[in-house]
């Protein structure tokens, strides 16, 4: 190659550089000018909700004296993999509130004796109230990607309940409930007159 | 793709979080920087749950998409396409008398004739659930569908519907104060005349100057 081709090789690169950068700055300065004259253009969703009727399916008479109240909350994940795109995840934080307490339809008939200012109960045991305790339309996604469909969720809703149920009924929170009970319990028949009081539980 | 990277690194780096952490009463877990904090704790209480209401709402959701721009100065809407969503949900609402602040002051026993004033009865909002299996959408074919955060934020919708409902509707409040009442009095008064008390000398009473409209709906 001649010294007069290398001059003009580099003097050609020279001038690209030269207006490629002074056609950046143009088109830039142009863009600011005239954007907010452009045409705007977006996507918008409108959420409408159809008036429904609340219906009222069932109404029950229960007897659940509730002792202890546990809320907790729990991250379930999900994940699966995927052949040619990243791996689908799904993260979900569920909300829950186990009731523990003690089912007073659950009182055997001969649970209760007395005699004079004294008076012996035996006292089902402790027990979750309530099997529905997860309040599912609070739950919060964390993460997702890819499509889930109505099993996952299910799965997902009973895996939280499973955590929750383990976290909740313990040993210890079973003792507790099972002392603040008493304590109630015997405030009550106090008041009722009973000086000499034996409370117990039943075994599960 | 850059996201999806950023949280695949952050789940990688907080993992060790998830396995070595144990949670405690009271504590949010130690993993903040990657999840929500989670709350976990315990309170005493003495409630006796009278009532159980299982409520059933479907939610009908219309979320359909247009597009929006502008010409010289007008504005078009064109629709791009339809999205309709319908979740069946169950709420459980419990009626109940509060006793944590009960003491023997509420109890009258002349011997002969026992009283028994009870606490004003309360609502309380204690589960939801959605019927993932009836849950329905219809979408274009080139709209994306309802993910898990839509559904459920349409789900929540529909549970503050509920609750809305029983605050302002006087005669469903009416009558869970009549039914927490009644089913108050159905329970105790077999219990304390099991305790040697004559049925008939038992009277269970509530606050006099307490209303329906005064009646408090607690939402966890």
């Amino acid at each position: 190659m001649t010294k007069e081709q290398k001059n003009l090789i580099i003097g050609t690169l020279v001038a690209l550089a030269v207006f490629g950068t002074v056609a950046f700055f143009v088109v830039k300065a142009i863009i600011n000018k005239v954007g907010d004259a452009a045409p705007k253009i977006g996507v918008t969703t409108t959420v409408s909700y159809a008036q429904t009727p609340i219906i009222i399916k069932s109404i029950r008479h229960i007897g659940q004296w509730e002792f202890m109240t546990i809320t907790d909350e729990e991250v379930v994940e999900r994940s699966r993999k995927n052949l040619i795109l990243s791996d689908d995840k799904l993260v979900r934080i569920y909300y829950g509130t186990l009731r523990l307490g003690i089912d007073l339809e659950k009182l055997r008939e001969d649970a209760i004796s007395t005699q004079g200012d004294s008076i012996s109960m035996v006292l089902p045991p402790v027990q979750l109230l309530d099997d529905d305790f997860i309040d599912e339309a609070l739950t919060k996604t964390f993460y997702e990607s890819g499509e889930w469909d109505a099993k996952i969720q299910k799965e997902m809703y009973d895996e939280a309940k499973n955590i929750m149920i383990r976290y909740a009924m313990n040993v210890e929170n079973q003792e507790q409930t099972r002392q603040l009970a008493e304590t109630q319990m015997r405030q009550l028949l106090q008041g009722l007159g009973f000086r000499h009081i034996t409370i117990s539980f039943e075994s599960r | 793709m850059r996201k999806v990277k950023a949280f695949l690194l952050t789940i990688t780096l907080v993992s060790p979080l998830f396995c070595g952490c144990q949670k405690q009463d009271g504590t949010p877990d130690d993993d903040a920087n990657a999840i929500p904090q989670l709350v976990n704790h315990i309170q005493q209480c003495s409630r006796l749950y009278t009532t159980d209401y299982r409520i059933h709402k479907v939610v009908m959701v219309q979320a359909d998409k247009q597009l929006e721009t502008s010409f010289l100065g007008v504005g078009f809407n064109v629709p791009l396409g339809e999205r309709r969503l319908l979740i069946p949900m169950e709420a459980t609402l419990k009626g109940y008398i509060d006793f944590s602040n009960f003491s023997e002051d509420d109890i009258e026993n002349d011997g002969e004739k026992l009283t028994i004033t009870l606490p004003d009865p309360e609502v309380m909002l204690t589960s939801s659930r959605i019927d993932h299996d009836g849950t329905k959408q219809y979408v274009s074919w080139y709209l994306s569908n309802f993910d898990t955060t839509e559904q459920t934020a349409h789900a929540a919708k529909g549970r503050q519907d509920i609750i809305d409902k029983v605050k302002n509707d006087s005669q469903q409040k009416r009558h869970i104060v009549e039914a927490a009442r009644q089913n108050a009095a159905n329970l105790l008064i077999p219990l304390i005349s099991r305790m040697g008390f004559d049925e008939q000398n038992i009277t269970i009473t509530f606050r006099q100057d307490f209303s329906f409209e005064n009646l408090k709906i607690h939402i966890d």
